[in-house]
């Protein structure tokens, strides 16, 4: 529990000192002591948890670190941000450290609440403010509310809250829907996803990264938590699979017509974990070693997509401090900010599954638990996951190309703790692609088989190595070769890039946002229902009795006074008496 | 010696490039160059100096790492009984090894601000949107016939019921447009946007990309190959058959190239999401047990 | 024991007097002695609760549930007297805030019903004075308080009518009192001005509900009398939800919460009625939000003297004076039960709440409201604080019981949430 107290430590000081240097500091130590205890590398220090929390504690932990390390030079001390950013560490650690679902739930509300307060920290921009309303009043709604609603149940029925008595009991359906509801919507599941591409991008980009990366695994950590204690959520499987292939599918077409970047990276969060669903869905759904490949798929897809996630919205942060600017119309960013853009390229290429980088190697067991398990709807989620990850690499090249070109204005390379917590991400990013058995040594499971990638990336390296070698390249430079037009000019916009697809992303995003709008109105049909005294309306006519009875009396308000000590006179008298 | 085979081939590909330029100039009536002319492009391309239009490492590396893609494609898949790099599901292996060698292709062009390049990427983005998905519908099928993800063993245990035939028409489809014949060749599209992706490439590193792109077209022209003929042979016979194979479709989709012209962007698209529907048909007939 | 309770209760009556007499320091410091001297018998009244009658119906009961509220009474009690105090206001109505706190301490401390409801007639009566006798609104809330006890004292006179009938006249009383459908106008009305607001709110959401919990222990009512006040509960908490959404006042907006809260003490009431065990989760909710409940009041009056109104669209800027920022953020969170105010525990634990339809439809009604509640208060919160205005000097009159209001609300519950097991 070190790291506990130095998270507590970290959330003292930023009350009182708000310092963002020393509670970053402080921050990443206590992350990193939540690594070396969850790995139990020092005994005296390990924890108390399962298999289950501590993979997820290695993955608070990783996170921690590097975003800790990034939040150095990034972080502003801005109203309780200080406090919030390790309070937020602190509970998601206590929730994977929970042993009862009252500690979860209490531990996942304080995250609620402190993720809230991150999210607000930029309060003078209308989006912020619009998206904090949306965050905070959706999580009370559709994942506090079914959660709570949930564990009452539970508890009435089973009258225990703890993992390891309620392990084998069986709640009726409605009870595992509730869980499923709660826990989509904090995932950011179709049909509950609309707040994640209006919260994620508002937030400070350490916090983002920590909100993608990290607070969306809780909600996975809670669902296997679930699957792990009661025997009936195979029941679930079917309705996971397919609304997961939705959010694949959404996620992914409207990553394909965002402007912004970091709303596109969070469109992109929704379409990984709908990926990270669907191999839940396939775990619930399947038997035999295809169950485990399904749970490693999932566990190592949940990993890697914190590793990139957080790495890309890190990085979009760097372009943000750099330039004050989110959008993808940016150009030639890489010339002045070289590290930036490499850390950006290992991003953009891991989150598009492309070998030989983590990606890659969690969606390729995600095709094996689907595409094998000779069950239709899995297949189909199979295919559409293909889908998004195509579409996914289309929208990261617009990324791509804020980096590329000559630059436009002066920028600079950002502050040398930043390029090192990503770094630390891109670095875990190339080692888990190539050494996949890390991974899944990681998440603890016998998948059976092993996945060959050093011999292929030593293949594709030896060749396009020794071509380089045999063939280095040389030449001069010379300017952009064009028909005499200024390049400028003629340039692609980012959203002209795929246009014959836009329409079909455009299509949804219509949909989406009329849904969103036939919504306001019947929200604001109601907040325009006046609600005062009904029970003076209702009682009027005893009321105006009463009311001309009092007038006359007050005409002499001492006689009442007198009239009623009186009567408590007469009445103590009476008690004393009987 | 099973590693040698996709070396060995890749040296051969520039003959079959040549291969084809004579066939589609006697089609046309034309005495056409010689059939080593392709490789007597490739080596005076490679003296050239190239002409570098930006400095970046994206730019000088993407060639290279598009060649080494190619190359690794060959190694997934089977070369007669063996093949040289044995993974399971190497069937999405190969698929992404196919993606890792479109996002150098692009990388490469877009790491230029030139709107040949820009297009030239774009368009190949956007064809990759449509028919990789068509591909998973191939898979899919073929994955739910075979219970396996691995090219090999599904093509020794696929039984020929209607969806696994539609489904292989479809991938002879597919292997038709991902190796870039026209009417598909749009993302280079040399007469429109001057060679697209790669207009800005010029002297040995532009050799190196084509050199790449006749791999990447040989890798898929092998797929087929062995998607077809394993089902039927085994042992050494399998291999000169799976040649023999290639050489015909090869030969076959040359001959049909020629007839050609090239479609515009959406209309390959749309092509495109007509092979996805038929797909979806198929998929659904393979899940009716068909 | 007993003689101490009833000199800290005497100590505040005698309060009155000297405030009467314009002796502030004096009234101050009898006022909050009679709080130090309720501490300090806690710990030992904790273990031994002891009762004395004088007669039949009248006396002193004094254990732990009784002492704890009456703690939380007095030390808001105190904080509000010393508040209007310094700020000066030196109006003839607070010797009366004397008597109704007085009068509060006597309710809790009864060990009938009937003292009970003496008393709450005596709590009405100050109410009628606080609010200001000339207005409506304090008519209003004699009126109507007067005529929830006199049904409750049939209920308690009436000896051979049946249980269930006794109870449930009392209940009402009890949802007259705390402010419930179907009468809490009453409340809106007299609470409109501060610090009467402050002295009748706190004590309302803590009387009407504790009224209840005494007369559940008392006359042992069948889960026959669960559904009428249920309901009641039930629409109260729809009309309040449905008040917020629309609500523009941000005063009105906190008075709702505040009747939505004393709901929310009511249910973990009712749970008793089903079998349950509401006691401990009705201690733990009056104990952790009548602080937040008088602290949103003192926020409200603050925010009013600072910008001359409480009106959502017309604060603004209030970011630029932290206290006050702060003090309307933890109110709204307070309110609407997020972390460490949660209504988690009442949701979880009151287990036998799921067995009946209706109280599950009462789960859903309070989850529902605290979202409509969270609502418009985040909307609120948008709009008030995290806007542009200028500064407003803070005195420190006001600051200072904000931030201790603040402090020991925060501190409250956390320490709550901590002993009942929630680390």
């Amino acid at each position: 529990m070190l790291s506990a107290y130095l998270f507590l430590l970290a959330v003292m000081v930023g009350l009182v000192k708000r310092n963002g240097k020393v509670v970053s500091a402080i921050s990443a130590i206590a992350s990193a002591a939540v690594l070396l205890e969850a790995t139990g590398s020092i005994p005296q220090l390990s924890l108390q948890a399962d298999e289950l929390s501590r993979f997820f504690l290695l993955l608070l932990g990783t996170a921690g670190v590097a975003v800790s390390i990034y939040s150095y030079s990034y972080m502003r001390p801005k109203h309780l941000v200080t406090a919030a950013y390790p309070l937020f560490l602190l509970s998601m650690e206590l929730i994977l450290l929970s042993r009862d679902f009252l500690q979860f739930i209490a531990f996942w509300e304080l995250m609620t609440l402190t993720s809230y307060v991150l999210i607000v920290a930029n309060y003078t921009e209308s989006a912020t403010k619009r998206a904090s309303l949306i965050y905070l009043v959706t999580m009370q709604a559709l994942n506090t509310a079914p959660l709570l609603l949930a564990l009452g149940y539970t508890y009435a029925l089973f009258n225990t809250l703890s993992f390891e008595t309620l392990k084998g009991n069986i709640p009726p359906a409605w009870v595992l829907w509730l869980f499923l509801v709660g826990f989509m919507t904090k995932a950011g599941i179709f049909p509950l996803h609309f707040w994640l591409p209006e919260a994620h991008p508002v937030a400070p980009s350490n916090v983002s990264a920590l909100l993608s990366g990290v607070m969306l695994k809780m909600a996975v950590y809670g669902m296997l938590r679930v699957a792990s204690i009661f025997p009936n959520t195979s029941t679930l499987a079917t309705p996971i699979i397919i609304l997961s292939m939705a959010t694949i599918a959404i996620g992914a077409l409207l990553m394909l017509v965002q402007r912004d970047l970091k709303r596109m990276i969070a469109y992109s969060s929704v379409d990984n974990l709908g990926y990270i669903f669907l191999a839940f869905g396939a775990y619930l759904a399947l038997h035999g070693t295809l169950k485990t490949v399904a749970l490693a798929a999932l566990l190592l897809h949940s990993f890697n997509h914190m590793l990139f996630k957080n790495l890309l919205f890190m990085v979009s942060g760097n372009v943000l401090h750099a330039t004050g600017r989110k959008d993808l119309g940016l150009r030639g960013l890489g010339r002045n900010m070289p590290f930036t853009f490499a850390l950006s390229i290992i991003g953009i290429l891991a989150v598009s599954g492309v070998p030989p980088l983590n990606g890659f190697v969690s969606k390729w067991l995600i095709y094996q638990a689907t595409f094998l398990s000779r069950s239709p709807v899995l297949i189909a989620g199979g295919v559409i996951a293909l889908f998004g990850s195509a579409v996914t690499l289309a929208a990261y090249l617009k990324m791509y190309r804020i980096f590329t070109g000559e630059p436009e204005g002066e920028v600079h390379e950002v502050e040398a703790p930043m390029l090192v917590g990503e770094g630390m991400l891109a670095l875990l990013c190339v080692l888990l692609g190539v050494f996949p058995w890390l991974g899944i040594k990681l998440t603890g499971t016998d998948i059976g088989f092993e996945i060959d990638m050093p011999l292929l990336t030593i293949v594709l390296a030896l060749f396009s190595g020794m071509l380089f070698i045999a063939l280095p390249p040389r030449g001069r430079r010379d300017a952009v070769w064009t028909n005499g037009e200024r390049v400028e000019d003629f340039d692609i916009l980012p959203e002209h890039m795929y246009y014959p697809l836009n329409h079909i992303s455009e299509g949804l995003s219509k949909v989406g946002s009329s849904a969103g709008k036939v919504l306001t109105r019947v929200g604001g049909a109601v907040t325009s229902v006046e609600v005062d005294y009904i029970d003076e309306a209702l009682f009027l006519p005893p009321a105006r009795l009463l009311r001309g009875m009092i007038a006359l009396l007050r005409e002499c308000p001492l006689g009442v006074m007198i009239v009623v000590l009186l009567l408590i006179a007469s009445a103590l008298i009476w008690g004393w008496l009987g | 010696m099973r590693e040698l085979f996709p070396l060995t081939v890749s040296l051969i590909t520039p003959l079959l490039d040549g291969v084809a330029r004579k066939i589609r100039a006697r089609i046309q009536d034309r005495i056409g160059p010689p059939v080593l002319q392709t490789w007597y492009d490739l080596l005076s391309l490679l003296e050239m100096e190239s002409i570098r239009p930006v400095e970046s490492a994206t730019f000088r590396i993407a060639p290279y790492l598009a060649f080494g893609s190619a190359l690794t494609m060959l190694f997934l898949i089977p070369w007669g009984e063996e093949t040289p790099l044995r993974t399971p599901a190497n069937v999405i292996a190969f698929l992404y090894f196919f993606t890792l060698f479109s996002a150098s292709v692009v990388m490469g062009g877009l790491s230029v601000r030139s709107s040949y390049t820009a297009s030239g990427a774009s368009r190949e983005i956007s064809l990759s949107m449509v028919f990789k998905p068509a591909f998973a519908v191939v898979i899919a099928v073929l994955a739910l016939k075979t219970g396996s993800l691995d090219i090999a063993s599904i093509a020794r245990s696929v039984d020929f019921s209607p969806s696994v035939v539609g489904a292989y028409i479809l991938l002879i489809y597919l292997t038709y447009v991902e190796a870039g014949f026209i009417p598909y060749d749009i993302a280079e599209a040399e007469t429109e946007i001057l060679g697209g992706v790669l207009s800005e490439y010029s002297g040995r590193a532009l050799a190196v990309f084509l050199w790449a792109f006749q791999v990447k077209r040989f890798a898929m022209l092998w797929l087929l190959s062995a998607m077809l003929v394993l089902p039927f042979a085994s042992g050494i016979g399998a291999l000169i058959l799976q040649s023999l194979a290639v050489l015909t479709i090869f030969v076959l989709m040359v001959v049909y190239e020629s007839m050609n012209a090239r479609y515009r962007v959406d209309q390959a698209l749309r092509k495109g999401a007509k092979a996805l529907a038929a797909g979806s048909i198929l998929l659904v007939l393979a899940f009716a047990g068909w | 024991m007993i003689e101490l309770v009833l000199m800290a209760i005497i100590m505040v009556y005698a309060a009155a007097f000297f405030l009467l007499e314009n002796l502030e320091r004096a009234a101050l410091s009898l006022v909050w002695s009679s709080l130090l001297l309720q501490a300090a018998l806690y710990p030992h009244v904790s273990h031994n609760p002891c009762a004395i009658l004088w007669g039949g119906n009248l006396g002193l009961r004094v254990d732990s549930t009784a002492v704890l509220t009456a703690l939380v009474l007095t030390a808001l009690g105190a904080i509000f007297l010393t508040y209007a105090l310094e700020s000066g206001r030196r109006d003839s109505y607070l010797p009366w805030a004397a008597v109704l706190l007085g009068s509060e301490l006597v309710v809790v401390y009864s060990p009938s019903l009937l003292q009970m409801l003496i008393f709450l007639e005596l709590v009405a009566l100050s109410c009628w004075r606080l609010a200001g006798p000339e207005k409506k609104a304090g008519t209003k809330a004699l009126a109507t308080l007067s005529l929830g006890i006199a049904i409750g004292v049939c209920g308690v006179l009436t000896k051979n009518a049946p249980g269930d009938t006794r109870f449930l006249c009392i209940a009402f009383t009890s949802l007259v009192i705390g402010a419930q459908f179907p009468l809490y106008s009453w409340f809106m009305d007299a609470a409109a001005t501060f610090p009467a607001s402050a002295f009748i709110g706190t004590g309302t959401t803590v009387m009407g509900p504790y009224l209840l919990m005494r007369s559940l222990s008392a006359l042992n009512p069948s889960e026959r009398a669960f559904a009428p006040v249920a309901v009641a509960v039930a629409v109260t908490l729809v009309l309040t939800g449905l008040a917020y959404l629309g609500q523009r006042e941000g005063r009105k907006l906190l008075m709702y919460a505040v009747i939505a809260n004393t709901s929310t003490v009511y249910v973990a009431l009712l749970v008793i009625l089903l079998g349950g065990q509401g006691n401990e989760i009705a201690r733990h909710l009056v104990i952790i939000s009548t602080p937040v409940v008088g602290l949103a009041f003192l926020t409200t009056d603050a925010i009013k003297r600072c910008h001359g109104t409480t009106d959502i669209d017309r604060v603004r800027g209030l970011r630029e004076t932290p206290p006050l920022a702060y003090s309307w953020a933890i109110s709204v969170f307070g309110l609407a039960g997020l972390p460490p105010f949660g209504k988690s525990h009442l949701l979880i634990e009151a287990a036998s709440l799921y067995s009946n339809p209706l109280g599950t439809l009462l789960a859903l009604l309070l989850l529902a409201n605290s979202v409509a509640f969270l609502y418009s208060g985040i909307r609120s919160i948008n709009l008030m604080v995290f806007s542009d205005g200028r500064e407003e000097p803070l005195k420190r009159t006001v600051g200072v019981p904000l931030a201790l209001l603040a402090t020991l609300s925060f501190g409250l519950a956390v320490a709550l949430n901590y002993l009942m097991g929630v680390p």
